[in-house]
């Protein structure tokens, strides 16, 4: 690990959270002709997975954030980084350099070492004679501690021209130890709502299929202050969904080309506090992980594409119920129920994108009238899974989804169509962070055919867990408006609450 | 790559508009539209922020700006519906450095309809 120049970086960071010049007037147009003419950290800084000796700290350099390339050129940039337990920064624990390099879209992945588990830290980057905003990040309980509680948020669906990112400011206002992103952070179409409903617009109109197009769309995305605000305020345990890529790809031999999936991937790991290991390698990225959170929770975060079979055909009962289907792919299914077989977690939360209860719309067992891109498609792979915690004994297994831009509180069955089977299991939906923009309430239709969906709200959002030994508490949030831009006039409230009580299977009110 | 939506509806200009016959000077960025003659223009100077929109086409379309900021909003529109030989120019407030990125478009100014095939390409200056 190299040491920077500590006393300078002190010196040049009074200012900390905000960017300081040390030199450089600006010139009128065009890439920085020299080092140290312009900010390079307007994308803002993040963390995420949270081991209990270090973390990973992100950041990524572009002084033209909406220019392909960032405005970054060519040039390998010595990125420095502390981590610091003051957020003046006058006990640095932890420091070093990265290069941020133009294959790599100029993102910084550094991954600290050493740090003691279970505390609070704070960190930043200079480049360029710059220094970043300040982050807030966390390292994991020890292995076999065992913390009182754990807060965390969950969010998913984010498009960004059909709505404002107040959830996001509310997640970081919430302090949470964690925040979790269960997919669809970025859209790779245009909204396909009216002009007039949306409240901006991507600076690049098409639909993004290359490394260069993508990168400007997450650097977009990282220009809004209240996501920044979130990403800086807690570290991220982070997997795509489809949007990332392409609506509704699948698998390994999908008719999405390897291009195209090493370019959705590398701009994917570019932009998300992943560690290096996770970079891709061709057209396939290392995603799926296991975070642990002393012996109160462990966190098997899922991949739901990159394995998945290809989706049955609507209403084809015969593919649906081939018992040889998978979401998961055998690799990570062995994963995870190796993992659940450990035990020592109170609570196994299992993070991934799609519905994961039966959710048929007539609710009779011959007409298969579900969605086969979530795991009513893939029926056997959900049995497998299912009937695995339930051998393996797993004390209280909470499936935590995203995707269908609703919440839902969801009771898990071995067999939904015998309605008075025993719950087994949790299902906490998130809803959408502005997708679909502002809605009105409304029933859906399918909760009187499929008595284990116990809750379903229609607004945009995010969930809110407190978790410790006794139970869970979920409050399902709600954001007044995604449309309206001014945060005085937004708020936020606890639209429902639920509670999961330790050894109980299922949601409860409180 | 699939060709996005031909047009779209929008609302709102912003800054302060005035109208002028003349080319602007000393402009430090410029972009035009995407057809070959450049029947609309837009320029940036970044001394005082000021955008200038041309028409430079009597094709029966308005000429428009589009601008994004560093604070997550845009685009925010600059029209010209003053027809050919006409500019309007914007003399806006940023941030000392602040980067603002825009393109130059086609539109119908009674309707405030972007003709998104016409914009040409983005570029980025700064205050």
């Amino acid at each position: 690990m190299n040491k920077l120049n500590r006393r300078l970086f002190l010196v040049s960071g009074l200012a900390a959270g905000g960017a300081v010049a040390l030199s450089g007037s600006s010139s009128a147009s065009g890439p920085p002709a020299v080092a140290a003419v312009r900010d390079p950290f307007g994308l803002g800084v993040a963390s995420g997975d949270p081991r209990p000796d270090g973390m990973v700290l992100w950041t990524r350099l572009a002084t033209a954030p909406l220019d392909i390339g960032g405005g970054m050129g060519t040039r390998n940039v010595p990125v420095e980084w502390q981590v610091a337990t003051d957020q003046a920064f006058t006990n640095v624990v932890a420091s070093g350099t990265e290069t941020a390099v133009p294959a790599d879209g100029h993102s910084v992945h550094a991954e600290p070492r050493g740090l003691p588990a279970g505390a609070e830290f704070f960190y930043r980057f200079r480049a360029d004679g710059f220094i970043s905003p300040v982050g807030r990040t966390r390292t994991a309980p020890a292995a076999g501690a065992t913390p009182s509680s754990l807060k965390f948020t969950f969010a998913s669906c984010q498009h960004y021209e059909e709505g404002w990112y107040h959830a996001h400011r509310f997640m970081a206002a919430n302090d949470p130890d964690l925040i979790l992103f269960l997919g669809d952070y970025m859209y790779e179409k245009a909204s396909g709502m009216a002009a007039a409903n949306r409240v901006r617009w991507y600076v690049d109109f098409d639909e993004v299929d290359a490394l260069g197009e993508y990168r400007l769309r997450y650097a977009q995305i990282r220009t809004d202050p209240d996501i920044n605000a979130a990403h800086a305020a807690a570290p991220w345990l982070v997997v795509f969904d489809d949007h990332e890529l392409k609506n509704n790809w699948w698998g390994v031999s999908s008719d999405v080309t390897a291009a195209r999936k090493q370019a959705s991937f590398q701009a994917f790991w570019e932009n998300m506090p992943l560690p290096k290991a996770a970079k891709p390698v061709n057209s396939a990225i290392p995603l799926y992980r296991r975070v642990s959170w002393g012996t109160l929770a462990r966190f098997h975060m899922m991949d739901t594409r990159q394995y998945r079979w290809k989706q049955a055909p609507a209403g084809n009962c015969t593919e649906i119920a081939r018992t040889d289907r998978t979401l998961t792919g055998a690799a990570q299914e062995t994963w995870l129920l190796d993992g659940l077989a450990a035990g020592g977690s109170r609570w196994d939360f299992l993070g991934q994108q799609v519905f994961f209860a039966q959710r048929d719309t007539d609710g009779a067992s011959g007409t298969c009238d579900v969605s086969t891109d979530a795991w009513d498609g893939y029926r056997a792979s959900r049995q497998r899974i299912t009937q695995g915690w339930v051998d393996r004994g797993v004390r209280n297994p909470v499936v935590l989804t995203g995707d269908v831009h609703r919440h839902w509180a969801n009771n898990l069955r071995l067999n939904y169509f015998n309605h008075s089977s025993p719950f087994v299991g949790t299902e906490l939906v998130t809803t959408s962070v502005t997708s679909g923009g502002d809605a009105t309430e409304n029933v859906s239709p399918q909760i009187p055919n499929n008595p284990h969906l116990y809750y379903v709200g229609n607004h945009r959002g995010y969930v809110r867990v407190t978790a410790n030994a006794g139970q869970l508490t979920a409050d399902f949030m709600k954001v007044s408006s995604v449309r309206e831009r001014n945060p005085a006039n937004v708020t936020l409230s606890v639209r429902k609450r639920f509670v999961v009580l330790d050894g109980q299977p299922g949601v409860q009110e409180p | 790559m699939p060709t996005a939506r031909k047009a779209l509806l929008i609302a709102a200009a912003a800054g302060i508009l005035t109208m002028a016959g003349a080319s602007a000077a000393a402009a430090d960025s410029s972009r035009c539209t995407a057809d070959a003659g450049c029947a609309g223009r837009a320029t940036f100077t970044s001394y005082g922020e000021v955008f200038t929109v041309f028409d430079q086409l009597a094709d029966g379309h308005s000429a428009v700006a589009l601008y994004w900021l560093p604070d997550g909003s845009g685009p925010h529109l600059i029209w010209n519906s003053n027809g050919n030989g006409t500019s309007v120019t914007a003399n806006l407030e940023f941030p000392e450095g602040a980067w603002v990125t825009y393109r130059v478009c086609l539109g119908e100014g009674g309707p405030k309809e972007v003709l998104l095939s016409t914009c040409g390409a983005t570029i980025t200056d700064y205050a």
